[in-house]
């Protein structure tokens, strides 16, 4: 094989990869939206990842079928969310969490619920004086 | 100003002088610049390494004076959490990564090279570190005075606020200080490419063989570590979950794998050379990339990419770095170009090698491709689209199938160009083997099937070549102990050996997570106190009760399990609830019955009314995860451990006749390769690259069409082959790959 031929067969096999990555890609992919895009009612039922912090007092854990309810807080909206499966670690109220999943114009239904990364590592709060 | 803060910034003025002062002793070829630069960095060493210490101290003393100690720690905390404490935040761990970087700069400054190398070398090493000293200094103090830092506060406060729950298990002992060795190791290779470039010489491959190995294998066992954290303490149920911070040190293992496997052809055969500095540019770029992803959580934020200060500023370092790499090498790219000459044949441990690169390759950008979806959406969409965890799922096991193939094909197939017949010989018992294990294995499945087949093929291969080689010893050495040949064969040959053991370790992980992700059986059960349910297994599980327990800082709720089998109980499970009222964070800790072929996960989810949920998860052969991580540390030690051989680490060159005739190499043993071509008699023929030929006298018995691989000297007119082993004077003819006295690799 010379080497225009190797050329060409080798930028072949790169787009024929990438065009798969893009394809499976975006089969498994969130949009991004806030809660108040959520409220606005405009993007009901595509998948998306919403970011918030779980506000104080509206955790609710249903332990018999795993499921839980709380609402997320937007800088100006608040929307409920409805998980089913284990509870990420570190999560607990005020806490900022990615909720990923489809929002049917009432409850958000998180597929996957995540504890934003850094606060696995940072620590809030003021000790005792 | 603090005691702490003030070696930091000694230590950054100091490390700005090594790095001058380095470069400029690599640059006028001045040795008293080198040795100033020496001695400076030997002092940034001893200011960080000493700051590293100070903190621990601070911490083992519940110094809470000091922010990030009363963050992280508190005076009833154990002894081990206490020392933990010091990687439990950003600032500690980042100094953590500066300590690491600083001593192995000392070391490379102590073990001084050629003096061009070397200080180039250890000119970026310490730019490098001046990076994440800055950091630190500006932005992550971990010196900072509680007072300061609290401005609610009117002094220091009494006691501390505890280590986060979380990183309360001894994986985190561990995980964070081997993965940041690897992080930082990485930064010796690269520094030594790049000081290869600029002074043009392929020496570099050779001192940091023992470098790049280290830091592949604890970024290595850092990821497994930091898996088996996730398992047991995270609950549930899992060991990796392709979380942006997971991918971030995935990545540069695996363009360093690649860089590991490419190397050993520039070595070897001198070809490669753009191919590895691209991948050991790309490692350390990564490696810089990880520690970003895991500082800064930036990939799951909404908000866009440069809004902090940090994100600016770890963007800029690595593209400074990425087109100072690139720059320097289109500088050199005569250099570069020079000696392009890998493969044969298809048919080669060359293209071989070079396919499980293209491999980890794709593997890589497959996973960057994921993580950095976000990013790279916005900037392309102008909209900001994340991916879940099922398109990692579904990309990389076809990669990692490829990878194993190659694995197996690798250690039988011969450099050069192998012949129809030699593969034959070689594949026909691993194939068998392979089919054999598939057999096995869809007794559980086509999952097991495929992976089983393919571990047994790799298996089967690795076994046949230690064997030859073993069988090769024996005849030359019959009278010997089986056992002691056997040693002496690994110990004359640790970096084969030592890497065959990583790749079976490879191997029991691949069957772990294969087994784990395609046959976990999950359930959830409900069940009130006295009463028995069935769980996966075949088990059945009692609840007796829920115990309470409380501690300084939290409490925890136990559901009391006991399972049976047959009438019989073999296991109390105890997962608990733990409550840690001060930070509104309740940690699930699962309990885990372990055992070689499967564990059983215990979850408690909580009781409402009288009825406990829990969720039982049947994970199978999770624990080979484990051990596949132990047999690569033994593995890595094999490889690693100090030669006391007297050849000594000089790099030994392959040559093809047109580069022996055009460089007049006389009288000076070498290594040729070639194809036979006109065999007069059993020791003189002419050998050929295709583009010139030379005569060649001595050695064994060849055929025309051999690729083969002689010792020799070159006269001027014949070359002469030495048959003898360079490391014990034995006979060998050109087609052995061992020696056959001492085992010697020859290849």
């Amino acid at each position: 094989m010379d080497r225009g031929k190797k050329l060409l067969l080798g930028g072949a096999v790169v787009i024929v990869f990438v065009g798969y990555l893009m394809f499976s890609g975006l089969g498994a992919s969130y949009g991004y939206a806030t809660p108040e895009e959520l409220v606005s009612g405009e993007r009901n039922g595509e998948s998306l990842s919403v970011m918030g912090n779980v506000s104080t007092g509206t955790v609710k854990h249903e332990p018999l079928n795993r499921t839980l309810r709380f609402t997320l807080e937007g800088d100006e909206a608040s929307i409920p969310v409805v998980y089913v499966g284990p509870i990420p670690a570190n999560f607990g109220q005020g806490i900022t969490v990615v909720a990923k999943g489809r929002y049917d114009g009432e409850v958000m239904h998180a597929e996957e619920l995540m504890v934003k990364c850094p606060s696995k590592y940072e620590q809030e709060g003021t000790p005792e004086g | 100003m603090a005691l702490g803060s003030s070696l930091l910034i000694i230590g950054l003025i100091t490390g700005v002088y090594a790095a001058l002062a380095s470069a400029i002793g690599s640059y006028r070829g001045d040795e008293s610049w080198l040795r100033s630069g020496r001695l400076a960095t030997y002092v940034v060493a001893a200011v960080v390494g000493g700051a590293t210490v100070l903190l621990g101290y601070y911490f083992l003393t519940d110094n809470f004076a000091i922010a990030y100690v009363a963050q992280n720690s508190m005076s009833t905390q154990p002894l081990i959490y206490k020392i933990s404490g010091v990687w439990g935040g950003q600032g500690g761990s980042l100094l953590l990564w500066a300590g690491y970087l600083a001593v192995f700069a000392a070391i490379v400054a102590k073990t001084r090279q050629k003096p061009g190398l070397s200080g180039y070398a250890s000119s970026l090493i310490m730019l490098t570190e001046v990076f994440f000293l800055a950091l630190i200094i500006f932005n992550a103090d971990p010196f900072e005075s509680s007072v300061s830092f609290w401005s609610n506060l009117s002094g220091p406060p009494v006691e501390g606020m505890g280590l986060n729950p979380l990183l309360i298990n001894p994986g985190m002992l561990f995980h964070p200080p081997t993965l940041y060795a690897g992080y930082a190791g990485f930064v010796i290779p690269f520094a030594f490419a790049m000081a290869g470039l600029l002074t043009r010489d392929d020496d570099w491959v050779l001192y940091t063989r023992k470098w790049s190995v280290f830091a592949w294998l604890f970024l290595g066992i850092g990821i497994l570590v930091g898996g088996w954290w996730a398992y047991v303490i995270l609950g549930w149920g899992g060991y990796w979950a392709w979380d942006p911070v997971e991918n971030g040190s995935l990545m540069p293992w695996l363009t360093g794998t690649a860089f590991l496997h490419s190397v050993m052809i520039q070595e070897k055969r001198g070809g490669l050379r753009v191919w590895n500095q691209v991948l050991i540019l790309l490692t350390y770029v990564l490696t810089v990339y990880g520690v970003f992803l895991t500082r800064s959580g930036v990939v799951e934020s909404v908000h866009t990419f440069a809004q902090s200060g940090v994100d600016l500023y770890f963007s800029a370092f690595m593209a400074v770095a990425l087109i100072f790499g690139l720059g320097l090498m289109t500088y050199r790219w005569g250099y570069l170009r020079s000696e392009e000459s890998i493969a044969d044949s298809y048919l080669s441990k060359e293209v071989s090698f070079l396919f499980n690169n293209l491999v980890l390759l794709a593997t890589f950008f497959a996973v960057w491709w994921g993580t950095s979806f976000p990013f790279l959406s916005e900037l392309l969409i102008g909209q900001k689209i994340s991916i879940g965890t099922s398109f990692f799922n579904e990309v990389t096991p076809p990669f990692a199938v490829a990878l194993l193939v190659l694995m197996g094909i690798c250690p039988l197939i011969p450099w050069g160009k192998a012949s129809i017949e030699s593969l034959k010989d070689s594949f026909t018992y691993p194939l068998v083997f392979g089919l054999l294990g598939g057999v096995i294995g869809f007794l559980q499945g086509p999952v097991g099937a495929l992976i089983l087949g393919v571990v047994s093929f790799v298996v089967a291969t690795h076994l046949l070549d230690t064997y030859r080689a073993y069988a090769v010893v024996k005849r030359h050495n019959p009278e010997n102990d089986p056992l002691r040949l056997l040693f002496r064969l690994v110990a004359r040959n640790r970096r084969r050996y030592g890497g065959y053991l990583v790749h079976i370790g490879i191997l029991f992980i691949v069957v772990g997570v294969a087994w784990s992700s395609a046959y976990a059986v999950e359930e959830d059960i409900a069940v009130r106190q006295g009463e028995s349910v069935q769980v996966p297994g075949g088990y059945t599980a009692t609840f007796v009760s829920v115990a309470q327990s409380s501690y300084p800082d939290h409490s925890e709720a136990a559901a009391v399990l006991d399972v049976y089998r047959g009438g019989e109980q073999v296991y109390t499970a105890r997962p608990s609830i733990g409550n840690y009222p001060r930070r509104e964070i309740k940690t699930r800790n699962p309990d885990i019955w372990s055992t070689a072929t499967r564990d059983l996960y215990f979850i408690f989810n909580g009781v409402t009314g009288g009825v406990a949920s829990i969720t039982v998860k049947l994970n199978p052969f999770v624990y080979f995860i484990w051990i596949g991580g132990y047999l690569m540390m033994g593995g890595g030690a094999v490889a690693l451990w100090p030669e006391f051989s007297s050849r000594g680490e000089e790099l030994e060159k392959f040559f093809t006749t047109t580069e022996l005739l055009s460089k007049r190499v006389y009288d000076e043993q070498v290594v040729l390769t070639g194809k036979v071509k006109r065999v007069e008699n059993e020791s003189k023929y002419a050998l050929t690259d295709g583009d010139s030929e030379m005569l060649v006298e001595g050695g064994g018995q060849v055929e025309d069409g051999d690729a083969v691989l002689i010792r020799g000297r070159f006269d001027g007119e014949v070359f002469h082959v030495e048959a003898a082993c360079p490391e014990c004077g034995g006979e060998v003819t050109p087609r052995d790959s061992f020696c056959g006295s001492c085992g010697e690799d020859l290849t």
